[in-house]
């Protein structure tokens, strides 16, 4: 397996740890990487200038063992030193940019890692990586059968965006059982039970610690997160039914008088009270019902 | 460390440098009455020197609101905070105002050189208190644009509930423009290792000698208010050059005469007045009776400092927005705020003529003369008698023409009745 680099995430980490060195009295360490650095600035040609600094770096992420810190990680996954072709590391501007990603081709499986500058010198470095490549080791193995594409017939992209939610929430309590990463269990319950709040919370125990324990693969842990996919029913800030902007102003079926409930069904159909709508459209229609039509109705 | 002397602060206090003053320095005064958010500066700046690879997220001037938005995030609180816990309960201010040597009394706490020397490191001590942001913070400039303050406990979302009135509103949100102050004590300058950044004998510009910066990124460390900022393809810092060429008079457009900024001249609310004030040999502003800034800043005492307690003497001068709780205003602009917002709400005659000069030309106004005119309005603001005449406030430029002449009230134009939309 190939590691690859962002030249720009190697010197803003080595800077970083240099700067913390210095910080914690290894001033004649992180002087002889400033003089070292320095000294590219005289390169004139921008290109060979670039170079430099990406090779300089490089040794230093080595030297400074942070290669060492990722390498020991991928290695406690024996899937990706087997069949990843290579593995690229990227920096992520901001927390929710930081993740792994498979990017398959044929003949190629690209493993890319983005992370923050900072999350190096964090305490939660090792197993942040470790849960990464958990996901990693999960795609690449075959009896997990990972599919991209999460797909549901029909529906809109708020409910698709729910559904993988879900899924991610599922997969994310797997890993951390499987790693037994004690410390991330309350973080995960709290994820559960908002994405799945339906459930009863008999029913959600139950699932989260065979969730723990167990290891379902991929189809397993979709048919769940389809399982107790209920229409997104008025959850705050999802996408009303009629006019598909999000809304924390539901109307639900007691705020609907009967003449509203008609006029709605009238352009839908399907839509039961219980699917809720905006408050924009309840007072939409109900006016629908009153002496004039509205004006303006699309 | 030297003994200088900051005026703001209406003391002396310890700076790595000695004192050394510019024969003219650039100054500025934003009205944030005025300010609406709408990032022509920004844009201004942007499109003139930061629009090159590098510095995608790179903004010289920067447009927050407050109290959540800040570029970086919460640059300001971060630094109150180390500042605080510097020196705990300590960041006070006492005296009474005097002239122009402690207009506003004087600082007891400490500034980020002061506070500095305790933060001791084997590398020795740090020159400015500070910190470096990271990527996250930079990389969302305008977070919680027009995001209100003032929703009751518990009452989330709950905001323009009530009617609200001045003085102080309840809910409330300003836009806080922002470039670098170009200080008299700059903190970045301090801190470089390299001795890159100077400050230039001729108009008091603070600038980061591209040829010397080895990225240290110690005067973003320094910067209270992080208005140095890191490229990472030239792995230099880079920072607001206040548009030099056009403050010396090199832009064509000007005729040979100085012009405000780029950011300044493309403001849309008229809420800048930048120009070049002269100083004494310890600093205090040279009366200059007629200089818009002189009177803006030490005759009516509108226009204040941002943060005077971090101690770098900014050059940068508010007048503050007057329906914002005074507690957050005192925190931010020093104890002048009272009396400033007193005086901007009921403005005299001289205040309303000067006022005006905001916006109207793009050539630096050296000074201004008013001409008096009728009295055409009067009312009464909150019990005080307030009296509006149609006085002419007539702006100089450096060779001493006038470059402009506006009244105090607008010019009318009524319809004639016949068109159909004649209101
Ligand atoms: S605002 Fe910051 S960058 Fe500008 S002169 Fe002052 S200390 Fe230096
Ligand atoms: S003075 Fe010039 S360089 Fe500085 S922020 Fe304004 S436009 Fe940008
Ligand atoms: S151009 Fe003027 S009004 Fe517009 S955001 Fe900038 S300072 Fe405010
Ligand atoms: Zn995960
Ligand atoms: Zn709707």
């Amino acid at each position: 397996m190939q590691l690859r680099y962002d030249g720009h995430l190697l010197e803003s980490v080595v800077f970083l740890e240099a700067r913390r060195l210095e910080q914690s009295g290894q001033a004649a360490l992180a002087g002889r990487y400033h003089a070292q650095r320095s000294t590219l600035y005289e390169l004139a040609d921008p290109d060979q200038r670039s170079d430099g600094f990406f090779k300089l770096h490089v040794q230093w992420f080595r030297e400074l063992g942070l290669e060492a810190r990722v390498l020991a990680t991928a290695k406690e996954f024996p899937l990706i030193e087997e069949r990843a072709t290579s593995l690229m590391l990227r920096k992520a501007l901001a927390k929710k940019e930081e993740g792994a990603e498979l990017f398959v081709r044929p003949g190629a499986k690209n493993v890319v890692v983005a992370l923050r500058s900072e999350r190096f010198l964090e305490d939660g470095f090792e197993p942040f990586l470790r849960h990464e490549f958990c996901h990693v080791a999960d795609m690449l193995d075959d009896a997990f059968g990972y599919e991209p594409r999460i797909e549901l017939a029909g529906a809109p992209p708020t409910e698709l965006a729910l559904l993988r939610d879900r899924y991610r929430v599922l997969w994310d309590i797997t890993i951390a059982g499987r790693l037994k990463q004690e410390a991330e269990r309350a973080a995960c319950w709290s994820e559960f039970t908002r994405a799945f709040s339906t459930l009863p919370e008999e029913r959600q125990r139950e699932l989260f610690d065979r969730l723990w324990r167990e290891r379902p693969a991929h189809a397993g842990l979709l048919d769940i997160a389809k399982s107790s996919h209920t229409r997104a029913a008025r959850t705050p800030g999802g996408a009303c039914p009629l006019c598909k902007f999000p809304t924390f102003d539901w109307a639900g079926a007691d705020g609907l008088g009967s003449g509203a409930v008609a006029a709605i069904q009238e352009h839908f159909p399907n839509w039961r009270p219980e699917d809720g709508c905006c408050g924009r459209c309840a007072e939409l229609y109900a006016m629908s019902k009153m002496a004039q039509p509205p004006t303006l109705f699309v | 460390m030297s003994n200088v002397y900051n005026w703001q602060l209406g003391r002396p206090m310890d700076y790595p440098y000695d004192a050394a003053f510019p024969r003219e320095q650039f100054a500025f005064v934003f009205n944030l009455n005025r300010c609406i958010g709408c990032q022509s500066c920004t844009m201004a700046c942007k499109s003139t020197w930061t629009f090159s690879k590098g510095q995608e997220y790179m903004w010289w001037n920067n447009v927050e609101t407050k109290p959540y938005g800040g570029y970086p995030a919460h640059w300001d609180v971060k630094t109150l905070d180390l500042l605080e816990k510097a020196n705990p309960g300590g960041q006070s201010w006492g005296g009474t105002p005097q002239n122009a040597k402690a207009p506003y009394g004087q600082f007891k706490g400490q500034t980020v050189f002061e506070a500095a020397k305790h933060n001791v490191s084997p590398e020795g001590a740090q020159k400015a208190l500070g910190y470096l942001p990271t990527d996250e913070e930079w990389a969302g400039a305008n977070r919680f644009e027009d995001h209100p303050t003032g929703a009751p406990k518990g009452e989330r979302d709950r905001y323009f509930q009530r009617p609200e009135s001045l003085p102080q509103h309840k809910t409330w949100f300003f836009y806080l423009a922002r470039l670098c102050n170009h200080c008299s004590y700059p903190a970045c300058l301090a801190a470089c290792p390299r001795s890159a950044i100077y400050k230039r004998p001729e108009d008091g510009i603070v600038l980061i000698d591209q040829e010397r910066c080895r990225g240290y990124r110690k005067c973003m460390e320094a910067c209270p208010y992080k208005k140095s900022l890191y490229r990472g393809t030239t792995r230099t810092s880079e920072k607001c050059v206040a548009c030099y060429p056009r403050v010396e008079g090199r832009d064509p457009d000007g005729g040979g005469l100085p012009m405000q900024t780029r950011c300044m001249s493309a403001c849309i609310g008229h809420i800048r007045l930048q120009g070049l004030v002269e100083l004494n040999a310890d600093g205090t502003w040279k009366e200059n009776r007629q200089h818009p800034l002189y009177y803006l800043v030490h005759v009516a005492k509108v226009a204040l400092p941002l943060y005077p307690q971090f101690g770098t003497e900014p050059n940068g001068y508010y007048i503050p927005p007057r329906w914002v709780p005074l507690p957050y205003l005192r925190q931010m602009f020093g104890p002048g705020v009272d009396a400033a917002i007193e005086r901007y709400s009921v403005p005299d005659r001289e205040l309303l003529a000067v006022l005006q000069l905001f916006g109207k030309d793009r050539r630096i106004c050296f000074r201004y003369e008013i001409k008096q005119g009728p009295k055409v309005f009067e009312t009464n603001i909150r019990g005080k008698k307030f009296e509006m005449f149609n006085d002419t406030v007539i702006g100089y430029g450096r060779d001493g023409k006038e470059i402009a002449r506006i009244a105090v009230e607008e010019p009318v134009h009524v319809r004639p009745a016949q068109h159909a939309n004649s209101i």
